[in-house]
């Protein structure tokens, strides 16, 4: 869009595009902060957070990103405090090179002119490294900050959307008067709305699938919506985040994702498992297959308006490919409801999905979501990213421009 | 001359001296040696003198990775920037920076598109017409949201899984120009609470600041008389110091009862600004001295 992708190509010296969303900084798993038992966890340490990006860094990292929700979460036991993440990542910037960053400002809960002129700022100060994800803000709590009782229907939410994002642009090129600092669109989410507004100005889309022939799906409808819009297929990059617990062993690694998950509960996992088919799965044994007649009728079901239809074929598609008995199933269900592929295990397994993934054009990359922090971001770097340099999939020092693979 | 003597004493970068200083760790780094009260960034939109169009928070948060003792202080207009933004923004860099950080609230941004609302509601909720009540209530929101979320609740009890104490959390549901529920998503840090300051440009503005719950009130040299016989020690002078005349200007603010400073150097550019600092610093400090009363000051 109105930034530059000088390295970016098909072909054969296509690279991978990893960024990393660190969730907070615990991780995915709900009790991961309890993992280390000193105040290197705590979120609002401004060493741990440094040591976060050092070693994003020191693995290449194309991006940092982080989420936003403008309002704390009312659990005490999973509360964390959140930071506001644009201050975060402008100190991260100063205390680094190469790194690029990804921040997420809610167009329901901000100005485009204070967000372009806060973005440029950083993109002037950073060297080019910053990208902005643009979202609308779903949850009630937080538009109550902002003097609004109800969540706006999501109709009024994306129209606000696209105004911002237009406003945004315009604001864009007046601040700028012709430095050319280019403005990088990262979009997150799959709805409709969202995917058309990134198939016409985004340099990549953050989605979530949980098999390789959704993504594969989705990445090919972004390319093709893209080039309606006068743009190269290759100008848009699909990045599809993936929940990550690394172990030396397989068995290492489930018991850590066991001991954060907060106790393993079959019955809520079933439930949301239920949710997401859109059938109930209470009366199966946890030790069957889910029968083929369950997963037809979940096929031929209406979403509502929170779920994805697209989001439950994918998952159809993979509990057929897999064949596995409902305790395990569940167990592939997202913790956070979020709908990304998660993983639990070896370094070389992922490395082998995440190489499979890119070369048979399921993704142009991953975002790595550390389901413990730091410890699997450092694994990631440490035992992962040397595999995927080795096989040439992905580079060893950074190039020019934000989006450069 | 001891470290509270100096910190009567700060510096009101420009933009495009802020600008390089955020990129610059050696001259942040010997700025901050120069034992200044505060460095304050962002002031040129309040006060009109425009340059660049700079954000001055993002500005202040690269630098806070350079400068580790002088206070930094943004300054923020509540215009198309709605308060709980302004609130949340300036806590995080509060908890992150080791040093005192905050917000000083302006009564204008000359870089803003004319017209514009304080808040616009985006389509989605009611907008807030720019006004000086507007800005009025956006200090006390800020004031508020701060007070909202204790560090004291932070518990990060890891054998019981708890985190954080959610009692000693609290909405403020504020019903002014803006309704706020509250709190912020962190809590303040464990050092205590970000500065609140207020920059006054006239009279209008001057009885806003001074009724309001700002710490902290910057004023043009004018507005100093007026500001000190309500706030005394609390009421910092603005000084643009340019050439021949600089010194005197101060030296006249100080012989009428200013005891803290905040100096504007535009001619200088960053590489020489830690090296101009140290004469005008230590000559204001004489003067300070000889002027005596500023036994009480601590930034």
């Amino acid at each position: 869009m109105t930034g530059t992708s000088p390295a970016r190509g098909g072909g054969a010296d296509r690279r991978l595009f990893i960024g990393a969303n660190v969730a907070n900084s615990g991780g995915t798993l709900p009790y991961a902060w309890t993992r280390s038992a000193t105040a290197a966890t705590d979120p609002h340490d401004p060493v741990l957070w440094r040591r976060i990006a050092e070693t994003l860094e020191r693995g290449v990292f194309h991006a940092f990103f982080l989420g936003d929700i403008p309002h704390p979460v009312g659990r005490p036991d999973t509360t964390l405090s959140k930071l506001e993440p644009t201050t975060l990542l402008a100190r991260l910037a100063a205390q680094t090179s190469g790194l690029g960053f990804a921040t997420t400002i809610s167009s329901s809960l901000n100005e485009p002119f204070e967000i372009a002129r806060k973005i440029h700022t950083l993109q002037r100060l950073s060297g080019g490294r910053f990208a902005v994800n643009i979202v609308t803000t779903a949850q009630r709590e937080p538009y109550q900050n902002f003097g609004i009782d109800e969540v706006p229907a999501r109709p009024e939410r994306y129209a606000r959307a696209v105004s911002f994002v237009e406003e945004l642009i315009d604001h864009w090129a007046r601040i700028d008067a012709g430095a050319g600092l280019p403005l990088h669109l990262l979009q997150a989410g799959g709805s409709p709305q969202g995917v058309a507004l990134a198939a016409e100005r985004a340099d990549a889309v953050y989605g979530s699938a949980s098999t390789r022939d959704y993504s594969a799906g989705l990445r090919s409808t972004l390319r093709s919506l893209a080039t309606g819009f006068g743009r190269r297929e290759d100008d848009i990059l699909f990045v599809p985040g993936v929940n990550v617990t690394i172990g030396a062993t397989q068995a290492e690694a489930e018991q850590l994702f066991d001991r954060y998950a907060g106790g393993f509960d079959s019955e809520t996992a079933t439930a949301r498992l239920s949710d997401l088919l859109g059938v109930s799965l209470a009366g199966l044994s946890q030790t069957s297959r889910i029968p083929e007649e369950l997963l037809v009728e979940a096929l031929e079901g209406t979403a509502d308006q929170t779920q994805s239809i697209a989001h439950r074929r994918s998952f159809i598609t993979l509990i057929r490919e897999l064949d596995e008995p409902l305790s395990d199933v569940i167990r592939r269900v997202d913790l956070n409801g979020s709908g990304h592929l998660t993983f639990v295990g070896t370094a070389e397994r992922l490395a082998e999905l995440i190489r499979t993934w890119f070369r048979t054009g399921a993704a142009d990359g991953f975002i790595i979501r550390p389901q413990s922090v730091p410890h699997d971001l450092e694994a990631f770097v440490d035992t992962v990213v040397p595999l995927l340099q080795e096989s040439g999939d992905f580079h060893r020092e950074y190039g020019e421009g934000f989006f450069a693979v | 001359m001891t470290r509270d003597a100096t910190a009567r004493v700060w510096l009101a970068l420009t933009d495009a001296q802020a600008t390089r200083l955020a990129s610059s760790p050696a001259d942040a780094a010997a700025i901050d040696a120069r034992g200044l009260g505060a460095i304050v960034i962002g002031l040129d939109a309040v006060t009109g003198a425009r340059g660049q169009v700079i954000d001055a928070h993002a500005t202040l948060a690269h630098l806070s990775a350079h400068v580790e003792r002088t206070a930094l202080l943004a300054a923020a207009v509540p215009l198309l920037d709605h308060p709980y933004n302004i609130a949340r923004r300036a806590g995080s860099l509060d908890l992150l920076a080791s040093q005192r950080t905050g917000v000083v609230i302006g009564f204008d941004d000359a870089t803003v598109p004319d017209g514009s609302d304080a808040w616009s509601g985006g389509g989605l909720g009611e907008a807030v017409p720019f006004s000086t009540a507007s800005v009025a209530d956006a200090i006390e929101v800020i004031h508020e949201l701060w007070r909202a979320w204790p560090f004291s609740a932070v518990i990060a009890d890891r054998e019981r899984r708890i985190f954080v104490d959610l009692d000693k959390v609290r909405s403020i549901d504020h019903r002014g120009v803006y309704a706020v529920r509250g709190p912020l998503g962190a809590p303040a840090s464990p050092d205590g609470l970000p500065v609140l300051g207020v920059y006054a440009r006239d009279a209008e503005e001057l009885v806003i600041a001074l009724s309001s719950s700002a710490e902290t009130i910057l004023v043009t040299e004018d507005l100093y008389r007026r500001a000190s016989d309500r706030r005394g020690g609390e009421v910092v002078v603005h000084l643009v110091l340019h050439g021949g005349d600089a010194l005197r200007r101060a030296g006249r603010a100080i012989e009428d009862g200013a005891r803290r400073l905040v100096v504007t150097l535009p001619d200088i550019a960053v590489p020489a600004l830690a090296d101009a600092l140290a004469p005008i610093v230590a000559l204001l400090d004489e003067l300070l001295d000889e002027a005596g009363t500023g036994e009480e000051e601590t930034a």
